[in-house]
């Protein structure tokens, strides 16, 4: 039994990734737009880098030196371009409902799930190369890790393609209930802000009052930016990869689940 | 002012309350999901003040600033940026106009083209930033006046702030449109001039390099708006000048953007043959 229906054979796992390419070289024509917006994104890094150094005290806290606290910043400004930023499946999912494309969508002989979520991660990969290096360069010169053990890029770039494919899944979810309400605006703005808050992008979650760092840390979204960074900074061991594994699993049930439903729910408008 | 020119005023004002109680009409039409969404915006959107809420509860105050100070810089901030974006939300979107040549349409009313720009949109939405910056205002006041760190009178100050705060933010928006006239795409730009400096202006200016502090104090003076007066106010530094420079700054900028708007239109033209 496969999760996402026809991406067992060699076959379909050709084609997605034939639209996981065509995901990342659409983007390749607004390369130069995207590093004009890398120069005010890294402008966002520098504020958070010197908000951060102005509030904790200056032995640090929890695992996090004001160094730490620096490279923890500039890192996720890197990572936050394949697991926070230019996510667009929702709004492909929403596009086609209300334009009824959809049911041609959900005809074609490949799984829709898959397929959206194909086409959105080449978009992602591009994000982290083409805008998430640039500002993670430009931040260098305020402080810019580099891993002592080569096994820990290994580990943090897993736990990275996780936390992308999770981010990718949840955004696919918020899409699929335009089936329902085609309007979308609402469940987008409490899905960003969970994954903002709980996902570790602009700070580690031990700054959050202890409850909520106990359910964010075990929540999906610790695993977009948090657990990542942590395995980068060599603050954490692989093991942090395991919670990203399960929730991987878990979003991609969920997702099939929700689509099997909204399929049966699907109306289309016209004559 | 000539009988003439005042007559004139007088009907451009009702003209532009007729065409916005049209949009506002037809926004209406869908009022649960126009008010359940604002208000969910509101409390959403209000994340760079959690994030600030979650630090200073852990670490008690930045650069000096206590959570109900950075709270009122805050909000005179958000309640400006909304106020902007509540007027002036075609302004901002301006670039679609440029890249689909719809600004044919403006030029050929016979109104000033910020004028009929102005009145095609009244963002009643953008309201879920001022809904936010209200709400953190009240308990930043609240907080602030117990303490007695702050008066009554202060009040007064504050309202004037964001007064200020929302001409800066728009001699910002204009002047940063403007540019499309030039280069068409701003979008990018905006996020720099507009985004960036917005969030920028969210804390104690004090936290910031020079070159950043500077840049938000004469170049994109958004700091302007709110941190002179509110650092005046809170007895952290200043004269009673700190009240009167973000009205002179604020005054002064809008006459330049709308300079550069003008000058700005005479580069315009059209897409097609």
């Amino acid at each position: 039994m496969s999760f996402i229906g026809h991406a067992a054979s060699p076959d379909s796992l050709r084609k997605y990734r034939v639209l996981a390419f065509k995901g990342f070289i659409q983007n390749l024509q607004y390369t130069a737009s995207h590093l004009v917006n890398s120069v005010a994104s890294a402008i966002f890094g520098v504020l958070e880098v010197y908000f951060w150094l102005n509030v904790i005290p200056p032995q640090g806290f929890a695992d996090y030196a004001p160094l730490t606290m620096v490279h923890y910043i500039t890192i996720n400004q890197a990572f936050v371009w394949f697991t926070q930023f230019g996510i667009r499946v929702r709004t492909r999912v929403r596009d086609a409902v209300r334009s009824g494309n959809v049911a041609t969508e959900l005809m074609r002989p490949i799984d829709f799930y898959a397929y959206h979520l194909a086409t959105e991660y080449g978009s992602l990969l591009y994000g982290l190369l083409f805008r998430g290096v640039p500002v993670a360069l430009m931040l260098s010169t305020l402080g810019f890790y580099i891993p002592k053990h080569p096994a820990t890029w290994g580990w943090a770039l897993f736990a990275l393609l996780l936390g992308g494919y999770i981010a990718a899944a949840n955004m696919y979810m918020v899409g699929l209930t335009a089936f329902w309400t085609t309007e979308i605006r609402t469940p987008y703005w409490v899905m960003s802000s969970l994954s903002l808050g709980f996902g570790g992008a602009t700070f580690p979650l031990e700054v959050l009052p202890d409850r909520l760092y106990r359910l964010a840390r075990w929540s999906p979204f610790a695993c977009l930016n948090y657990n990542p960074a942590r395995i980068y900074l060599e603050l954490s061991g692989p093991e942090l990869v395991l919670p990203g594994l399960v929730w991987a699993v878990i979003v991609t049930v969920i997702a099939q689940a929700l689509t099997k439903i909204a399929r049966r729910n699907l109306e289309v408008q016209g004559g | 002012m000539s009988r003439g020119s005042f007559r004139r005023l007088i009907g451009l004002i009702r003209l532009y309350a007729l065409l916005i109680s049209a949009a506002v009409r037809a926004k209406m039409q869908y009022k649960f999901d126009f008010v359940t969404s604002t208000l969910l915006e509101s409390l959403m959107g209000a994340y760079d003040y959690m994030v600030a809420l979650a630090a200073l509860w852990r670490f008690h105050t930045v650069a000096g600033w206590n959570i109900y100070e950075v709270g009122l810089l805050y909000s005179v901030s958000k309640i400006g940026w909304g106020l902007y974006r509540t007027f002036l939300e075609e302004v901002d979107r301006f670039e679609g106009y440029i890249v689909r040549g719809d600004y044919d349409s403006i030029l050929v009313r016979p109104y000033p083209s910020l004028f009929v720009l102005a009145s095609r949109n009244f963002a009643l939405e953008r309201l879920s930033f001022v809904i936010q910056g209200a709400a953190v205002m009240v308990i930043s006041l609240k907080g602030l006046l117990a303490s007695g760190v702050l008066s009554l009178a202060s009040v007064f100050h504050l309202l004037l702030a964001i007064v200020w705060t929302t001409l800066l933010f728009s001699a910002v928006g204009i002047a940063t449109s403007a540019a499309a006239f030039v280069i068409v795409r701003i979008e990018e730009l905006q996020v720099f001039t507009q985004n960036a400096t917005s969030t920028a202006s969210l804390y104690p200016l004090e936290i910031y390099p020079a070159w950043l502090r500077n840049m938000l104090l004469y170049v994109i003076p958004l700091g302007v708006g709110n941190y002179i007066p509110v650092r005046y106010l809170l007895g952290k530094g200043g004269t009673w000048l700190n009240l009167a420079v973000p009205a002179v700054v604020a005054l002064l900028s809008i006459m330049l953007a709308v300079w550069l708007w003008r000058l700005g239109e005479t580069r315009y033209h059209s897409t097609g043959s």
